[in-house]
């Protein structure tokens, strides 16, 4: 029976996720391992906001989303979506929700833009004349309007991103889940993107997303859970987040350099006011690398300067900025959110 | 909410088979995509065909006696030509929903099919309906360029109530291929990757129905597993109607019932409630053992 009074629009309770891999051991043996991808995850979320799992990859990100989008069965533990619950009353949920987990791999490129939503619309019982008004409206809204008509193969990357958030669209879902959708797209394409996510939860939609993108996070969300080896660590909304890990008195300074300086990060460390030090370097060529540091006090600025300059670093520029997730997240776990976690302690079940 | 669409109430009769069209709609503009790949239905058992005959033909000249003795017709040529065309008509039949899963897990289509409300038999019925539409379609032509190659006579010897009983033969044999097709499919869930095992299986399949040779030419305990497989039934009754030869109940033994044709339909259809029940019962499971571990989308 759905329950509308109580609210939030999700919960999960004490939910874990155990796979359990098989690896052979010579010709007879085989070897069975766990991964925990989940463990006692417990959150709520509130109708109409923006909640996002933030996480590097292999947190748990996917596996709880399709755990929510009633693909897969939690372990042990319970999750309630739209007032019904995902095992029991899995065809219930999926009425009400829609999602877009596999980016643009997850539309049919041989046929049209048109075609795949009139498809995807049949497979939610609308009527097919109310599906044509709709393809026209999101055609329209996603600006695709000129390529509705064309085989998805001959789409950017872009286009095709905006046709499966379209397919997403086409039930008018109460809730929906995003699995990383700015993942593989050019900066241009993301922010577009975001604006349509943006859009669409003004217009009332709830939005469970996930990505490992720090500033979308910051950008999109009204709460966020940050999701570190498939255990929450913090949950809040951002600005809560960022002021409770990181005190006032904390200052946090970018400094440009003309190489990186691999190095050098243990001798800045070692400063008993560095918090935290770590070195971003990006793709572009013209690009030069950044040296991000936590410092709680600015006499270890100057110290810093100095083991650059001894190690051969020119310094190019230097600022103070406002603290970011990153930082939430390094301050929690040591790490940067592009650390890919996926390769997960196994642990050995049995053997036969 | 955005320009609001007009979901209908759960499942209706109506709303299935608004889904059925469009998923019918769906395959035919994939199938307009990639319709060389239809080439190989209609040309494969023709080839299969050619194959025993030149063997028999060279082997011993008066191959049609011996054929008559085993078989109750002299026409080998159209006897092959319909089993052929028939195997490869349940073959498609058979490994459509196994081949739809694992397109659809290749193509990462797969997730977003089952994340709508569809009901998952209706999706394994519609594209069972769509692989018979298409084995009708391909079958036709293979049989008739298949006749006209190597039996002409039979081709000018159909009349419209022989044609009428076959095609309801087809659709009898049809419905236990989807309870089947469904218990493949559980193994594409299983194990991924079976094309190996699709082939070996098509193979005994194929044997067992008695493509190339009378099932009463197998070892009894053969001949007992072939009556388990509803495609034995189906192919060689629709021999029984177009080349006069018996109907399976008379080539295992009870040759004293005069309604043969009759008494077979109603053991493929008890076969066919069977098989489907089998075929669904054990879906619905691997579908609940899949979302367990790694879920449907892996491959």
């Amino acid at each position: 029976m759905r329950n509308l009074s109580k609210e939030p629009i999700i919960s999960v309770r004490n939910v874990y996720k155990t796979y359990i891999g098989k690896h052979r051991k010579g010709f007879f043996k085989t070897e069975y391992r766990e991964v925990h991808a989940l463990n006692n995850i417990t959150l709520d979320v509130e109708r109409g906001e923006i909640f996002t799992l933030l996480g590097p990859n292999g947190a748990g990100k996917t596996t709880l989303i399709k755990i929510l989008t009633t693909l897969l069965f939690p372990s042990k533990g319970k999750a309630v979506v739209a007032g019904y619950d995902v095992i029991k009353e899995a065809n219930q949920v999926r009425k009400v929700i829609n999602a877009m987990l596999m980016g643009e791999r997850s539309t049919y490129w041989k046929l049209s833009g048109r075609q795949n939503l009139e498809f995807f619309g049949a497979l939610y019982y609308i009527e097919p004349r109310d599906i044509e008004e709709k393809i026209e409206y999101l055609a329209k809204e996603l600006k695709i309007d000129d390529i509705i008509d064309r085989p998805v193969e001959s789409y950017s990357s872009g286009q095709k991103y905006k046709l499966a958030f379209a397919k997403a669209l086409i039930n008018d879902p109460e809730i929906l889940f995003l699995d990383e959708p700015t993942a593989t797209l050019d900066p241009r394409s993301a922010n577009e993107m975001r604006t349509l996510i943006k859009k669409t939860n003004r217009q009332g939609t709830t939005i469970f997303l996930t990505t490992h993108n720090m500033h979308e996070a910051d950008e999109l969300s009204d709460s966020i859970a940050i999701l570190d080896l498939g255990e929450i660590i913090a949950i809040d909304s951002p600005q809560a987040l960022k002021d409770q890990f990181l005190t006032e008195e904390m200052i946090h300074v970018d400094i440009k350099v003309d190489k990186p300086i691999n190095g050098v990060i243990p001798k800045l460390q070692s400063l008993k006011e560095i918090v935290n030090a770590s070195q971003k370097i990006t793709s572009g060529k013209s690009e030069f690398p950044i040296v991000s540091l936590a410092l709680t006090s600015d006499d270890a600025i100057i110290s810093s300067l100095k083991i650059l300059h001894d190690s051969g670093i020119r310094v190019l520029g230097m600022s103070t900025k406002q603290p970011t997730l990153e930082d939430v997240f390094l301050s929690l776990t040591g790490r940067t959110l592009s650390e890919d976690t996926s390769k997960r302690e196994e642990v050995v079940s049995h053997v036969e | 909410m955005l320009n609001e669409s007009k979901q209908r109430e759960g499942a209706t009769l109506r709303g299935n088979l608004v889904i059925i069209r469009s998923i019918l709609k769906q395959q035919l503009a994939v199938l307009r995509a990639y319709w060389t790949a239809s080439l190989i239905t209609i040309f494969l058992p023709l080839i299969f065909v050619l194959i025993p005959i030149m063997i028999g033909k060279s082997v011993s000249p008066n191959y049609q006696q011996n054929f008559q003795a085993n078989t109750g017709t002299s026409n080998a040529e159209a006897y092959l030509v319909i089993g052929s065309v028939f195997w490869m008509m349940m073959s498609v039949i058979m490994w459509d929903f196994g081949t739809y899963l694992r397109e659809e897990q290749f193509q990462g289509t797969l997730e977003s099919v089952m994340v709508t409300p569809v009901s998952r038999y209706i999706l394994a019925f519609s594209r069972g309906l769509f692989s018979l539409g298409f084995g009708l379609v391909s079958s036709l032509i293979s049989i008739v360029l298949g006749f006209l190659i190597f039996s002409p006579s039979v081709l000018f010897s159909l009349t419209f109530v022989k044609l009428i009983i076959v095609f309801l033969l087809i659709i009898v044999s049809y419905f236990p291929m989807i309870g089947i097709s469904l218990l493949l499919g559980t193994l594409v869930i299983k194990f991924k990757d079976i094309e190996s095992l699709i082939n070996l299986l098509q193979w005994i399949f194929g044997t067992l129905m008695g493509v190339f040779f009378s099932i009463s030419a197998l070892p009894w305990v053969l001949r007992i597993i072939a009556l388990f497989f509803p495609p034995t039934w189906g192919l060689n009754d629709v021999r029984a109607v177009l080349l006069s030869t018996p109907p399976v109940i008379a080539m295992i033994g009870f040759k004293q019932y005069s309604h043969g044709l009759l008494l077979d339909g109603v053991a493929t259809i008890l076969l066919g409630i069977f098989w489907s029940l089998a075929g669904f019962i054990l879906f619905s499971k691997i579908l609940d053992h899949a979302k367990r571990g790694s879920g449907l989308g892996e491959y």
